[in-house]
């Protein structure tokens, strides 16, 4: 019982302490300390704010006068509560001020990021069509080794041409430029090579060895008269006569391939004369390298 | 000494007929402050609750000046004044910090967009 009355003697005298201290907080302390409460933090251009503010400082002289005549007078509650709304304004207006400075500034850092992202764009802009220049000027060097060859081959296609007579036909398929050398140009079913022949293959030689381009294969091929055994040796042994003399005359071997075809390709009719006259060949088949490759 | 009395009274039915049209024009321009502000607060969209509070005491303020409480209802008037910017200066804020908070998205953005692209570059000038 006696422990209950000192804890509520306690408690009485700690409440009167502190209704104590709360009186001693005058209208115009609250006034003035909301108004400094809200100066604080204020920013230099919140001129608004500034303005409220003074308007607050007004007041509250005017609550000190009315204090300092009638600390009860009727007037006091009013003028504290304007005070205090002069403060809350003014701080929202120094607040408000705050973030629209903040807006400026972030407004100058948009603006200066997109003038970075503007120079990194012509940046990437120029790399790109450095690399676009780079490919057309491989492109131009391409179509120009291109037409180079082009024209280097109707060079020899001209040149093989002006080859073409009674005995060489010069004609041209899928598979290249074909030269057919007729019969007459091997002593009669024997593969040795008749001056004439060699003439015209010397002739062949002077164009291989300019135009480096060109790979030759040698085909020899008969009529269908004889033995097909006969036909293929003889076929054969020409072809490799004909791939000999080009060696000779300095074309290399690697070039050259040779192979007989007896009667096997016949290109005319053997019925006739005629026909067996034409079968009765060697092919050189020149082919352009460099587009077999591609 | 009659016309001294007579001057001084006069000067005294002066200076209280003064005073008291120094109160009255007092009065009458807080209450036409208070209520200028709240017509043009009315076009924007504002607190309700305080703007509703603010035309209350508006009214009690000119009900106060009927009754000769000239001080009071200028007190009054006055804070129903600032009940209304107090309203505008919390809207003012409201849309600051909207404003704030998308541009902060943007330059957020803008930086995002500046690093792809710096990597972009590095990418392109590297092959």
């Amino acid at each position: 019982m006696k422990t209950i009355k000192i804890l509520t003697l306690g408690a009485l005298a700690a409440s009167m302490s502190f209704a104590a201290e709360n009186a001693a907080i005058t209208p115009v302390d609250q006034c003035r300390l909301a108004l400094d409460d809200a100066k604080t933090n204020m920013p230099a251009n919140a001129y608004a704010a500034k303005l409220t503010l003074a308007e607050g400082f007004g007041t509250l002289s005017a609550l000190e006068t009315i204090y300092a005549d009638d600390d009860d007078s009727k007037l006091i509650p009013t003028f504290l509560e304007n005070c205090k709304k002069y403060a809350e304004i003014a701080k929202l207006q120094g607040e408000t001020q705050a973030l629209q400075n903040h807006i400026s500034e972030n407004w100058e850092k948009r603006a200066a990021t997109n003038r970075t992202i503007e120079a990194i764009q012509e940046q990437i802009g120029e790399a790109r069509s450095g690399k676009v220049s780079d490919l057309e000027a491989e492109k131009q060097a391409i179509k120009a080794q291109k037409d180079k060859l082009e024209a280097s081959k109707n060079e020899a296609m001209d040149k093989l041409n002006a080859l073409q007579s009674q005995m060489i036909q010069v004609t041209k398929d899928a598979r290249g430029i074909i030269l057919s050398m007729s019969d007459i140009l091997f002593d009669v079913g024997r593969a040795t090579l008749k001056t004439d022949l060699m003439t015209s293959l010397a002739k062949i030689a002077g164009i291989l060895s300019v135009y480096q381009q060109f790979d030759v294969s040698i085909e020899g091929n008969t009529d269908n008269t004889g033995s097909e055994e006969f036909n293929m040796t003889l076929s054969q042994q020409r072809a490799e006569n004909v791939m000999n003399f080009l060696v000779e005359q300095g074309i290399a071997e690697t070039r050259l391939t040779a192979k007989g075809l007896g009667m096997t390709m016949p290109i005319a009719d053997n019925s006739t004369k005629e026909g067996r006259q034409k079968n009765r060949r060697v092919d050189l088949v020149i082919t352009d390298r460099t587009q077999k490759v591609k | 000494m009659k016309a001294k009395i007579f001057a001084s009274s006069l000067t005294l039915a002066l200076a209280a007929l003064t005073g008291c049209s120094g109160s009255q024009s007092g009065i009458n321009r807080s209450l036409g402050q208070a209520d200028a502000t709240r017509s043009l607060v009315n076009e924007t969209k504002l607190d309700a609750g305080i703007t509703s509070n603010s035309y209350s005491k508006l009214v009690q303020a000119k009900a106060l000046k009927d009754d000769g409480k000239i001080e009071e209802a200028q007190a009054l008037a006055e804070q129903s004044e600032l009940d209304m910017r107090l309203a505008i200066a919390k809207s003012e804020n409201e849309k600051a910090k909207i404003e704030d908070k998308k541009l902060e998205e943007a330059l957020r953005a803008d930086e995002e967009r500046k690093v792809l692209y710096q990597s972009i570059l590095e990418k392109e000038t590297k092959k």
